[in-house]
């Protein structure tokens, strides 16, 4: 495996976060996997299904603070896979991907449909993960009741063994995951943070980006501690 | 229909009522009208639960005599214990101006000791209020949009959450006690306009109309019903609340007498005088057909003469002529719910003693089968509260 830095620019945002992000490639066992990174410090891989690589505002803004990978998910741009086989040796791929590019820890943001590719490389390689953010997840439903078929029962049996600081964040007013669902990720993994973003639909990416990034930025560099307030809130000092 | 007798605790005496502005200073207070005062208002609150009324309510307001309620729900929790049988209707809570989870642990709390009978109603406050805690009056509509939705997600969600909106952060919301209601007490959102109702009917929250003369009241319960509709819900008639004053005599003629210092030296104008009259009106368009809002904006919309008609007895007269004003408004309102005052401060104790009375024992009889929801109470009244 050996990555290949094309530097191309991939995206850049009009406003004063606009970060560039460099296009490049890694061969994982024959299959050549596209990636963007930019930004320094801590690696956050993110993994996302939908919209245009390293165009949003909340990828641009983590990677003023971070370095930021962005997988291009083979045959992305499809909705969430219930082939739990397929989905799991997505996993597998982009846990080599990230090897080849040299990143031992990191921490894991998946957005969307692609949080179960998240969830399954928590569970098989746990001990390359800092933390993991998960954004309007698909993964499970919002019934408590039978499970939709969609959904991948097995990923399901095994958030328990997740044992990592988990982060989820839902909109309101998502009409696609209802932010009900975010209790039984808190239900089922551990250690998990559920919180809501009010006023917010399923594009929480596009939508919100701003309160995005900053209880994300919080959220990798204090996981557990950000619970606890640190600003001041001193008026006259 | 069903009455909510309103139990203001207003000041026994009349000298900080003469100040002209508000806020009035704390210096005209004075501890044994204060305890008479305080006595009183629950003496009225346990007859008003003996006579009939179907709920007790109360309200959050600051820095006057008038309605010595400045957190609503520490009183509620003392009628819970006086009131038996009625409900206990915080109506409501300024959930623009005070923390929102404090608050459904608050409501939550009062759920427990009322033993299931608390309703609730998010008020957003009148103008003059935003000064109490230095509230920017251009963010309180929103910001009781928000309060409200977060309460409501506080009172029913199982699992410990966090909550990043615009106005409000938590990182770890996890009320207890919950609510002994299922999934949460009866909720009202104020609607004292347009915007507001469409919120309420998207929310699935009963609206509350205070104050206002009964074609703006038909005006905005009709666009209510419309907008609930639309949501794919009907409102029951309990949903419709309404607020005023009232006073009941013996007959027509003693009503009038009460009606000409019925508000003479009161408080109510008060409130927009003084610094109360600081507020800037907020910059974003509100509807014309539909009077004040809390914010002060529109106030000519009413053409009343105290505003938005909180300076206007509504309803006044004999038991006959009040049951017929009672059946008149539900008629073009469809309000299920009135929540009257019998504060005027013009009244003597005995007056409006009596008129408690006259209402309870000649008036609630035959106001319950106006809109036939009174059957629907027995059902639904818990049994713990009995």
């Amino acid at each position: 495996m050996d990555s290949v830095d094309q530097m191309s620019s991939a995206s850049q945002d009009s406003d004063e976060t606009a970060a560039t992000f460099s296009e490049r490639f890694v061969q994982v066992d024959g299959t050549q996997i596209r990636y963007l990174e930019a930004g320094r410090g801590n690696p956050v891989i993110v993994l996302d299904t939908g919209g245009a690589l390293g165009q949003s505002r909340l990828c641009n803004l983590l990677a003023q603070q971070f370095r930021v990978i962005i997988f291009d998910i083979p045959g992305r741009k499809g909705s969430s896979s219930a082939d739990s086989t397929a989905t799991r040796d997505l996993s597998h791929m982009l846990a080599r991907g990230a090897g080849g590019i040299g990143l031992e820890r990191y921490a894991l943001v998946g957005i969307a449909a692609a949080t179960p590719i998240a969830l399954w490389h928590s569970i098989d390689a746990p001990a390359r993960i800092d933390s993991m953010v998960l954004v309007s997840p698909a993964a499970l439903s919002a019934s408590e009741g039978p499970i939709v078929t969609d959904f991948d029962h097995r990923l399901e049996s095994r958030l328990a063994d997740i044992k990592l600081t988990t982060l989820v964040l839902l909109g309101t007013k998502d009409q696609i995951v209802p932010p009900e669902t975010g209790r039984r990720y808190a239900q089922a993994i551990p250690k998990c943070y559920y919180v809501l973003v009010y006023d917010a639909g399923h594009g929480l990416e596009a939508e919100r980006p701003d309160v995005l990034f900053a209880t994300i930025s919080d959220f990798l560099e204090r996981r557990e501690g950000f619970v606890v307030n640190r600003k001041s809130t001193v008026l006259n000092p | 229909m069903k009455a909510s007798f309103f139990c203001t605790n207003s000041y026994l005496s009349a000298e900080p009522f003469r100040y002209p502005g508000w806020p009035t200073p704390p210096g005209l207070y004075r501890s044994e009208v204060g305890l008479k005062s305080v006595d009183v208002a629950l003496e009225q609150a346990r007859l008003a639960d003996q006579l009939g009324f179907d709920w007790v309510s109360c309200s959050e307001h600051h820095y006057t005599p008038l309605l010595q309620t400045p957190n609503a729900t520490v009183f509620a929790g003392a009628l819970s214990q006086v009131v038996r049988r009625a409900k206990i209707a915080v109506l409501g809570p300024l959930v623009s101006m005070n923390n929102p989870v404090r608050i459904a642990e608050e409501l939550a709390m009062l759920d427990q000791l009322s033993h299931g009978r608390l309703v609730v109603l998010f008020l957003r406050g009148t103008p003059n209020e935003f000064l109490a805690y230095g509230t920017n009056p251009d963010e309180t509509r929103a910001r009781t949009q928000e309060a409200s939705i977060l309460i409501q997600r506080a009172l029913t969600e199982p699992e410990p959450f966090g909550w990043e909106g615009r106005f409000y952060r938590f990182r770890t919301v996890s009320v207890w006690p919950g609510p002994i209601q299922r999934p949460h007490p009866p909720m009202f959102y104020s609607g004292n306009s347009f915007e507001s109702a469409s919120f309420a009917a998207a929310h699935r929250l009963g609206l509350g109309v205070s104050f206002y003369p009964v074609n703006l009241v038909s005006q905005i319960m009709g666009y209510y019903k419309e907008e609930c509709a639309k949501h794919g819900w009907e409102p029951s008639p309990d949903q419709l609340l309404y607020r005023a004053f009232i006073a009941v005599a013996e007959d027509d003629k003693e009503a009038e007498m009460l009606r000409s210092k019925y508000f003479a030296g009161d408080g109510v104008p008060n409130f927009f005088k003084g610094r109360g009259a600081a507020v800037p009106p907020p910059s974003a368009p509100v509807p014309s057909s539909v009077g004040t809002e809390a914010d002060g904006r529109n106030t000519g919309a009413d053409k009343g003469p105290r505003g938005f008609g909180l300076g206007e007895l509504r309803f006044c007269g004999s038991p006959d002529t009040v049951v017929k004003q009672f059946a008149e408004f539900h008629e073009r309102t469809g309000t299920g719910v009135i929540d009257i005052s019998f504060g005027g401060a013009g009244l003597t104790m005995e007056e409006t003693m009596k008129s408690i009375r006259l209402f309870g024992t000649e008036v609630i009889p035959r106001i319950l089968d106006i809109g036939a929801t009174r059957s629907a109470m027995k059902e639904t009244r818990p049994t713990a509260a009995s």
